[in-house]
């Protein structure tokens, strides 16, 4: 083999894609045998899989696996992350006190901020989708991603019932309850009204 | 005028070029559409342009033998065929349709 042999790797790739396509491999070949880069032969292999072989109907139905079952599992996971007894203190000393006051005050709730990689890359993302006004429907891959603001949602913590929102006074400790945990496990939050 | 199927740029172009060469295969033709219309040509997409043609009758294509150059691959070789020949020239009287008559255009014509 000289040392301007074609990429192995890529190589491999179109005999798996193109096992009876000897032409194309063939072209690709000589073509590169003129000088063409390593650059070029595997943006060749790449688009020819992708446009061409088989690989592109399996790029299609991994999109749409990925669609469908996505959120669910980042769903799941935020949950179980959520459940497991370190995760819910570090997310509590993420919290912004501020809102979550305002937010006990005046509804009985907290939109609790789950601070995270997952939560800061979709947060970001939604801001460029807004702000480009950007159709995320069309995008697969943004709107999976973005699908992942489920859990954020899924993550409110509602004051007891039995407390009067309205008679809370600056400095009280109270208690908030997630029902999503609720349902899983037994956890609470325990936050200060702020001054 | 007969009604015939519109072609794609990239279709039009692969068609002009595997007349302009001879012994047409996926390598020449591409080389000829970088000289000619410097446009790169992936070989996939060209690949995946030619089947289309084939299947629409207006070219044809046979296997030749292996060679040791091409990792002892075979060259497919195309040939364009008298209804693949209308078709061109119907889109260069579509074009020259359009050409016509456009003030804009007049000092450009070839």
């Amino acid at each position: 083999m000289t040392d301007h042999a074609p990429p192995r790797l890529a190589m491999t790739l179109l005999g798996r894609c193109f096992p009876h396509d000897d032409p194309l491999t063939g072209d690709l070949i000589e073509e590169f045998a003129t000088g063409r880069s390593r650059t070029w032969f595997w943006r060749q292999v790449l688009t020819a899989a992708g446009c061409r072989g088989p690989l592109r109907v399996r790029l299609a139905g991994l999109g749409a696996l990925v669609l469908l079952v996505g959120p669910v599992i980042g769903y799941v996971g935020y949950v179980r992350a959520l459940s497991e007894d370190t995760a819910l203190p570090r997310l509590v000393q993420r919290l912004t006190i501020e809102e979550m006051g305002r937010s006990v005050l005046t509804d009985g709730h907290a939109s609790v901020r789950l601070d995270g990689p997952l939560v800061d890359v979709t947060g970001v993302l939604e801001r460029v989708i807004q702000e480009t006004g950007v159709d995320a429907r069309r995008i697969p891959a943004l709107y999976v991603t973005t699908s992942f603001q489920v859990p954020k949602f899924g993550a409110v913590f509602l004051l007891d019932p039995s407390v009067d929102a309205g008679v809370l006074t600056p400095g009280e400790r109270v208690t908030l309850r997630c029902p999503v945990l609720d349902s899983r496990v037994s956890q609470s939050l325990c936050v200060v009204v702020p001054e | 005028m007969p009604r015939v199927q519109n072609l794609t740029d990239l279709e039009l172009m692969l068609l002009l070029a595997t007349l302009r060469v001879d012994e047409a295969y996926g390598v020449l033709i591409a080389r000829e559409v970088e000289r000619t219309a410097g446009r790169r040509v992936l070989m996939g997409a060209a690949y995946n342009a030619l089947d289309r043609l084939e299947k629409r009758g207006l070219v044809t294509s046979t296997v030749g033998d292996p060679t040791p150059e091409r990792g002892g691959r075979a060259r497919r070789y195309f040939r364009v065929t008298p209804k693949g020949v209308e078709s061109v020239k119907q889109s260069r009287r579509v074009l020259e349709a359009l050409w016509t008559g456009v003030p804009q255009l007049r000092e450009e014509r070839m």
